[in-house]
């Protein structure tokens, strides 16, 4: 399965991810459109910094994922990529999702009473953030690669 | 393989969905009362047509999509030497392995004159009460807890005049402490509800209730929401050991072979209070039934444990999220307001044994997830404390 894989030594904290998130979920999709709507559209991912690391912290469409599992309305799903997205006219905005995503990112919207989360810009070749990242601190991967790519680069580092 | 569950709602549902990841080719079968499978915590929201009929079942048919052969009938007996379930209807069901889900009932007060009042437990009984509140301008609900409460806030736009009698100080104990309890008091009562607390019923009259204070509160609708307990009853002369409930091991089996059980039926250690408790909450189901599945299925899944307190809702506009030990006085204990909202934290030693969250809920599953897996704070706690711990806060050092 493809994911969205973080590389937090490349973040630099600019957050375009997070803007180019809360655009692709606004209604226009442009960010001057974005900038004028009321309520303004919201992000579904948190670039986060402590003094050593800054990263974005997202979804990771859990393949065992609480959110789905605690869900007590049939909103959440996971869809044919194994993304887990909601069924919008489902949800109660009971929050139970945002008390057990062990990662934080269910958030509420207080103006539509819905939890919001990452949907995987399902409609996307390339999600907004991963395609917003100058630094390609987000990237598509593709998870069995990225064991592989580890040991080739410690391979690498020890043969010179 | 021949699988038996007894009981068609969540832990079962759960069950079924491991059983079948496990064994795509064993049979299963169901025993229920009710139509399977619905969202049971939606209840409430059926009495004010909050959603709608359809919404409240799952959206996904399980029943065909796992191939489970559904048995409309009640579970009188079990004889766990024979393997084999006696039903209501006289007809026997023989398992290889059998699951227990048979949940709870309503809890009913020890005052004459119950049978005239409701309770809220079932699909069946949300119908009974909507239908009862058409005819209806006056409601007294029994228990402030979040069954009563919910009820109370349909009933309310219903149009109904609504009271809720409470035996405790306080309402929502122990899935909230004084404070927060007394917060969500102050919304419901501005709504319109009225609440009387320190006070219960003797009797359940044809036109009301009486107090033990003496007065009586005319209603022509009275519903009794004190609370729930395991559904055991039928498991009587089964020799299955039973205390509050059906004991189970970390592997949710019981005293018999091949005989598991799960949900609110049975008990299991609570993981900050250290103690055996009963969920009875959707969210333990599930993981109850995902483990019992799994090992009924010929797998090895640890359940560690459950929180008896694992409540997240919203009511008359307050979003919260309660968690662990809330109401626990006695422990190091952090509490912040401000904004019309609420933050605790419970700690024990360099643990978090409890947390509440009124208003602002980002990150409460991190905190939930602390609770849950003991972790030791270390030089978090101070984070936590100032509301700034997120997920990074967990990432190596780069």
């Amino acid at each position: 399965m493809d994911a969205i894989y973080v590389k937090p030594d490349r973040c630099m904290g600019c957050r375009s991810c997070e803007i180019s998130c809360a655009v692709q979920h606004s209604e226009g999709k442009t960010l001057f459109s974005a900038l004028l709507e009321s309520p303004a559209p919201m992000k579904r991912l948190f670039v986060e910094a402590t003094e050593s690391v800054k990263m974005p912290i997202l979804c990771r469409h859990c393949e065992d994922a609480p959110c789905l599992n605690a869900c007590i309305s049939g909103c959440l799903y996971k869809d044919e990529n194994g993304f887990v997205r909601r069924k919008k006219e489902r949800c109660i905005g009971c929050w139970t999702c945002m008390m057990v995503c062990p990662f934080g990112v269910v958030t509420r919207d207080v103006n539509k009473h819905l939890a919001v989360k990452c949907d995987r810009c399902h409609k996307l070749e390339v999600p907004a953030c991963v395609n917003a990242c100058p630094t390609k601190a987000l990237v598509v991967k593709n998870l069995d690669e990225i064991p592989k790519e580890k040991r080739q680069n410690v391979i690498l580092a020890e043969t010179g | 393989m021949r699988y038996v569950i007894v009981g068609g709602s969540i832990a079962g549902a759960s069950a079924t969905r491991a059983i079948r990841t496990n064994d795509p080719e064993g049979t299963i079968v169901m025993v229920t009362t009710e139509k399977p499978f619905y969202y049971r915590p939606l209840i409430p929201l059926i009495i004010d047509d909050e959603i709608t009929q359809e919404d409240i079942f799952f959206p996904e048919d399980i029943q065909k999509s796992h191939g489970i052969q559904m048995i409309n009938d009640r579970a009188v007996a079990l004889d766990t030497e024979k393997k084999e379930l006696t039903l209501e209807s006289g007809n026997m069901l023989e398992y290889d392995k059998l699951l227990i889900a048979t949940g709870s009932v309503p809890l009913l007060p020890d005052v004459p004159g119950t049978e005239k009042a409701f309770t809220l437990r079932t699909l069946t009984d949300a119908h009974k009460i909507k239908e009862a509140a058409a005819g209806a301008s006056r409601t007294v609900i029994l228990g402030g807890g979040f069954v009563g409460i919910k009820a109370a806030g349909a009933l309310l736009k219903l149009g109904l005049n609504v009271t809720i009698i409470e035996k405790l100080p306080q309402i929502l104990f122990p899935r909230l402490d004084q404070k927060s309890a007394a917060m969500v008091q102050k919304k419901i009562t501005e709504k319109g509800v009225g609440v009387i607390t320190t006070e219960t019923i003797t009797e359940v009259l044809d036109d009301g209730v009486s107090l033990t204070s003496g007065d009586v509160i005319e209603a022509d609708l009275v519903i009794l929401a004190i609370g729930v307990s395991p559904n055991i009853g039928w498991l009587e002369r089964s020799g299955l050991k039973t205390e509050k409930a059906v004991v189970v091991d970390e592997f949710l089996k019981t005293s018999a072979e091949d005989c598991y059980a799960a949900g609110d039926v049975v008990q299991a250690m609570d993981l900050v209070e250290e103690r055996p408790a009963v969920s009875v909450l959707w969210t333990n189901a599930v993981d109850m039934g995902k483990a019992a599945g799994t090992n009924m299925a010929g797998g090895k899944k640890r359940y560690p444990g459950l929180l008896s307190v694992l409540n997240a809702t919203e009511i008359e506009g307050l979003p919260m999220v309660s968690v662990g030990a809330v109401a626990d006085e006695g422990g190091e204990v952090f509490i912040e307001t401000g904004n019309g909202g609420y933050r605790k934290l419970v700690f024990r030693d360099d643990r978090l044994i409890g947390a509440i969250f009124m208003g602002r809920l980002k990150n409460s599953g991190i905190y939930t997830n602390w609770i849950k897996n003991q972790t030791p704070l270390g030089n978090l706690k101070d984070k936590a404390i100032k509301g700034t711990l997120s997920y990074v806060d967990f990432m190596p050092k780069q």
